[in-house]
């Protein structure tokens, strides 16, 4: 329905003639509008009038004016803000703006910065006829913009100070509203927008004068419109405040809403909008790292005793290989076992690195060292692949376990691999940055100095359902049997135990980019080289103390095996009885960490109040939250990872006793 | 609060003082009383709520378009509480709210009386 302005600006339109100067008069004083119109009719100009800068919004769409006149303060769109719209609309490059008003010398603003061609003051009605009908002719007979930025008739108007307070007021509400980190509309009773702060046009992403006079429920996403709708017309003079995670969607922005309606005759009402998507997108992070850690709980308990099993299997093969001759028909078959205690031993490490099992052996690295050593024993056996390695040269150090992140990357290259079932390139990448408190907070880490490792592949990329659940252990795109699902949440777990992040952004059909940050160390990168290890016999007595009994028996075999003369406690009770006996005769204690009753720490702890210099290897298949490390730090002098061979267990003691 | 009120003054007379023809003033006079008879409403309910930034922003406008119309009885009025307003003082609103309204029914006497009694 039209309002009564709209139905004069029609009934005008009609009335109009060829050669009438068509003129806009906007003021929302109904004398002055009655008072323009008849004056400028009685001079032969085609009049239309509006109250309003919404109502003037909404005829220009269809009219051009040779010339609008207005006044500077009004409801809704003010004048200036209205001058300016106009001055951006390249239809109205040729038409005429006159400023009325009675506060224009007050105003702040350079009236021919505005884009107006004249300006007179407000006053008596006899003095003003004249100087508007004077105006319009100069503006007629110039065909430049010559407006000097001088106001007509100043020499009437009075109060002035009156003025000059409302306009700084004013001004001071506006500096406060564009400060707000809030998005504010004012929208009138029909939802048709007349204010917004600089938030809120930064948030939907519209200029200004395309947003002013639009309807609110069109910035909106199609499926939050009715639900914006009724919180718009259901205000009845309380805040509708609605819930935080009841989001809306504006220009692909996640915003909270808050519908305020302003106590006036107009009924017009205030929407505040909050930018909630970085908030929105911390929440999901937190709560993925939550439940990821829920589960690493579990997989850990399960490896755990997986992995005393296997060093069950792995210690009997062992000692019947020992001295078994390789032409013996079952030489073959027991070398196939260990073989599957490997794999086994692989699998229970994937789930360790899941749950966090602690960063057994940190040393100061280069990662450029890693990549390369890693990403060309990779790209030998996948020739399909170009690798593409773009590292900084400058790249600091970091504390890392280095098997444990040799075999995150793998992980990294083998997913990439997969995702490029005919082949594509792998580009490798390490950068060092600095990371902020914003970006940490929802990893649990410190702000600071990291090292960036970015592995990006050009395959098949992943929607967001797959993205949400990457990390997730046993969840694998694969068919049942090809993948354990373990990669991804393994790497994310030992990335995790390094106090580090890992990220992936990916895009179906664009790809995939994995990003991993390890905190940077402050120490320098110490070369090592690595030998092959050798059984090493040797002589000494041995405690070993587990809680299984199988482990027990194999390893002391094991042990009796290379020379050594055992004493077995079964618990921490018993190891701390047997020490206290037996302390001269001990040289080595094999102390298992994870113990019903008194656990390997405190274990540890008792053995060294009885003797400060003495010397364990803390054994376990299990390690929560670097809880190994915290022992190491106590004093212990070696750490074997179950189930271990008969080499690797022997060189361990070695090394401790020599 | 007071006005001086210029005895006996005719709608011809306020006319003059505008420069505008009789009849045009007229019809800008009887919008004037509508008008400003719903924003004295406005008004009224402002000093009632004591809501002083609504009484001071109605006066504003009742002033203004009575400063147009050369009415200094009303214009008068409304100035000095605006000026009050600004200051957050209410107090005597009440009174000079009324004041305004007779001004405003007076004006609608002289509108009768002549239509009633054409010079």
């Amino acid at each position: 329905m039209l309002s009564l302005t709209e139905k004069k600006v029609l009934q005008t339109a009609e009335k109009g003639s060829g050669g009438e100067k068509k003129v806009l008069v906007v003021d929302n004083n109904p004398v002055m509008l009655s008072f323009m119109n008849n004056l400028l009719v009685k001079h032969g100009y085609q009049v239309t009038t509006a109250e309003d800068g919404v109502t003037v919004l909404k005829i220009l769409e269809t009219t051009t004016p040779d010339i609008i006149i207005m006044d500077l303060i009004m409801p809704n769109i003010n004048g200036e803000k209205l001058c300016r719209m106009i001055r951006r609309m390249p239809r109205m490059k040729n038409t005429r703006v006159v400023i009325l008003s009675a506060v224009a010398a007050e105003y702040k603003t350079n009236l021919v910065d505005l884009g107006a061609n004249a300006c007179i003051a407000k006053g008596p009605f006899n003095k003003m006829s004249q100087r508007v009908i004077e105006t319009l002719d100069k503006l007629e007979s110039s065909s430049a913009y010559d407006f000097k930025d001088e106001v007509v008739g100043l020499e009437e108007t009075n109060s002035r100070d009156i003025v000059k307070e409302l306009l700084f007021v004013k001004k001071h509400l506006e500096v406060v509203l564009s400060s707000i980190s809030e998005g504010i509309f004012e929208i009138t009773s029909e939802a048709r927008i007349v204010y917004a702060n600089p938030t809120a046009i930064s948030i939907v992403g519209i200029a200004e004068e395309q947003l002013l006079a639009s309807h609110i429920l069109d910035l909106f996403h199609e499926i939050d419109r009715g639900r914006v709708d009724n919180l718009v017309n259901n205000i009845s003079g309380i805040t509708q405040n609605t819930n935080d995670d009841s989001f809306r969607l504006i220009n692909g922005k996640e915003v909270s809403l808050n519908v305020l309606p302003i106590h006036d005759v107009e009924k017009k009402s205030v929407l505040i909008i909050n930018d909630i998507s970085d908030r929105r997108r911390l929440e999901i992070e937190l709560r993925q790292a939550h439940k990821i850690e829920a589960i690493g709980t579990l997989a850990g308990g399960i490896a755990h005793d997986f992995n005393n099993l296997l060093m069950g299997i792995q210690g009997y093969t062992s000692l019947i290989l020992f001295d078994m001759n390789t032409n013996h028909p079952y030489y073959d078959k027991l070398r196939r076992i260990e073989e599957q205690v490997r794999s086994g031993a692989e699998l229970t490490k994937q789930l360790l690195g899941f749950a966090r099992g602690g960063r057994y052996e940190v040393k100061v690295v280069d990662m450029n060292e890693i990549i390369d050593k890693t990403s060309i024993m990779f790209g030998r056996t996948k020739k399909e692949i170009s690798i593409h390695r773009m590292l900084d040269e400058n790249l600091w150090a970091v504390d890392v376990d280095r098997g444990q992140i040799e075999q995150v990357l793998l992980n990294l290259y083998v997913n990439a691999w997969q995702a490029m079932p005919n082949g594509g390139s792998l580009y490798l990448e390490t950068a060092n940055i600095v990371i902020d408190k914003g970006y940490v907070k929802p990893y649990s880490v410190k702000v600071g100095r990291y090292v960036k490792i970015s592995v990006t592949d050009t395959g098949v990329g992943m929607d967001e359902k797959t993205r949400e659940r990457v990390f997730d252990p046993f969840f694998t795109t694969k068919e049942m049997g090809r993948g354990t699902g373990l990669g991804l949440a393994s790497t994310y777990g030992i990335i995790k135990g390094h106090k580090g992040m890992i990220n992936v952004y990916s895009e179906k059909g664009n790809g995939t980019t994995f990003t991993v940050y390890l905190p940077a160390s402050k120490k320098e990168v110490i070369k090592e080289e690595t030998v092959p290890i050798d059984i090493m016999k040797g002589e000494g007595t041995i405690l070993l103390v587990d809680d299984e009994d199988i482990i027990l028996d194999v390893s002391c075999e094991l042990l009796e095996m290379l020379g050594y003369k055992v004493y077995m406690a079964n618990g921490g009770r018993d190891a701390i009885e047997l020490y206290k006996e037996k302390m001269s005769e001990i040289d080595l204690v094999i102390l298992d960490m994870i113990m019903p009753g008194m656990g390997g720490g405190e274990t540890f702890d008792f053995l060294k109040s009885m003797n400060h210099d003495v010397k364990v290897i803390l054994s376990s298949g299990y390690s929560i939250n670097g809880k190994a490390k915290e022992i190491m730090d106590r004093g212990c002098r070696a750490f074997i990872q179950k189930p271990f061979q008969i080499n690797d267990l022997s060189d361990k003691i070695r090394k401790v006793l020599d | 609060m007071g006005t001086t009120r210029e005895a006996g003054i005719t709608l011809k007379q306020m006319a003059e003082n505008v420069g505008l023809e009789e009849d045009d003033y007229l019809s800008l006079l009887e919008l004037f009383i509508t008008t400003s008879t719903a924003y004295v409403k406005e008004l009224q309910a402002a000093i009632h709520n004591g809501d002083s930034k609504s009484v001071f922003e109605t006066t504003h406008t009742i002033r203004g378009a009575a400063e147009n119309l050369c009415i200094p009885e009303i214009s008068g009025i409304a100035k000095e509480l605006e000026l009050r307003a600004r200051q957050n003082i209410l107090e005597g609103a009440e009174e000079a709210a009324e004041c305004l309204m007779k001004e405003l029914t007076y004006l609608t006497r002289i509108i009768h009386q002549e239509n009633q009694y054409p010079n």
